[in-house]
């Protein structure tokens, strides 16, 4: 319990740069980790992603449920969130002053750029766990599929996934 | 009193009904909190500039400074409640229920096909995120390096991110001084 807290801490304060970058280091920790299959680690991603709220909150919420039940889910969410409550009471006084700053703005590139590499990460992780369990053909067909949809569908994220779901059901059996 | 509720109902509200994870919130963010006097139209950019800055999930950190410049260090609280809770009970409700449905084929189905839609999401944050990049390749080179480091698993992206804060900051002088010359 005390590890979960740990992990979930150290991870909380390295997710730099938005929820996205929470996906790769949370894929280290518990799936290269051995504590979660990669499957279990991609359904409850699905999940996180269909239903309201943050995704990084969300898969938080549902890897300490699997680990310790209601109490580590509780746990997990937390800890992931308290380095930011932590960080920023003590950033709060400069947030007016700091979006000017050019030692902030390239700071923020660099980060960003970061934030990048591990986004291409995840999804060379993603498309790989896909085309190794599907035929390519159905993965590369729904994919262009989705793709082709999404300006007409943009405004509305649960409808898209739906979309998905419904491609999963008739076509990845 | 009552202006903690009103926070506390209006991020709990967000997080419940907002899909499309944190960044669909913002815009909505902005309105509310403009509108019901949280903040000027000025301090919004501040806020976005230091919620990416800093750790954590951008729309969580969002609702902790507006909850701050509404009421202190109750207010802040209070909104990473109201934000975070709706994840936890929504989550929960699911989770208990998962391990049976995941016996249930067409449920492995619709979940794998979300996954489609999520790849698809991804690559189009992987674009929209890499804009403000485009023109410089420094930068570019340091996101490939990332991701080969990562990729042929020579360092965990967990080290990856620590390194990358030193970085930054060294990054921001050099890029400083050089303009300063």
């Amino acid at each position: 319990m005390i590890g979960l807290l740990l992990r979930f801490f150290l991870i909380g304060m390295l997710t730099i740069g938005g929820g996205l970058v929470a996906i790769p280091l949370l894929y280290q920790t518990f799936v290269v980790g051995e504590v979660i299959s990669e499957a279990l680690f991609y359904y409850m991603l699905s999940v996180s992603e269909s239903t309201p709220g943050p995704i990084a909150i969300n898969l938080a919420t549902f890897i300490g449920y699997q680990q310790f039940g209601v109490f580590g889910s509780v746990i997990a969410t937390y800890a992931f969130v308290a380095p930011s409550v932590l960080i920023l009471l003590i950033l709060f006084p400069w947030y007016e002053r700091i979006k000017h700053k050019p030692y902030v703005q390239h700071g923020m590139l660099f980060l960003k750029a970061t934030v990048l590499g591990l986004i291409m990460m995840t999804i060379y992780r993603l498309f790989d766990s896909m085309y190794q369990y599907h035929p390519f053909i159905y993965v590369v067909f729904g994919q262009f599929l989705l793709l082709g949809i999404y300006p007409y569908v943009k405004k509305y994220p649960q409808l898209f996934l739906l979309l998905g779901a419904i491609f999963g059901v008739i076509f990845l059996r | 009193m009552k202006k903690s509720f009103s926070l506390f109902s209006y991020f709990f509200y967000l997080g419940l009904f907002t899909f499309g994870g944190g960044l669909a919130m913002l815009p909505f963010i902005k309105k509310h909190a403009i509108s019901k006097g949280w903040i000027d139209e000025s301090s919004w950019d501040g806020i976005v500039t230091l919620s990416q800055l800093s750790p954590g999930a951008i729309a969580v950190n969002c609702a902790n400074l507006i909850g701050y410049r509404v009421d202190g260090r109750k207010g802040s609280l209070v909104a990473v409640l109201g934000m975070t809770l709706p994840s936890i009970l929504v989550i929960l409700l699911i989770a208990i229920f998962l391990q049976d449905a995941l016996l249930i084929p067409w449920v492995v189905s619709a979940l794998k096909g979300i996954l489609l839609s999520v790849s698809i999401l991804f690559i189009l944050s992987f674009v929209d995120l890499s804009k403000p990049l485009n023109s410089n390749k420094w930068l570019f080179a340091w996101t490939i390096t990332a991701f080969l480091l990562v990729v042929s698993n020579l360092l965990s992206p967990i080290i990856v991110m620590g390194i990358s804060i030193p970085l930054a900051m060294l990054y921001s002088i050099y890029r400083v001084n050089k303009v300063k010359k």
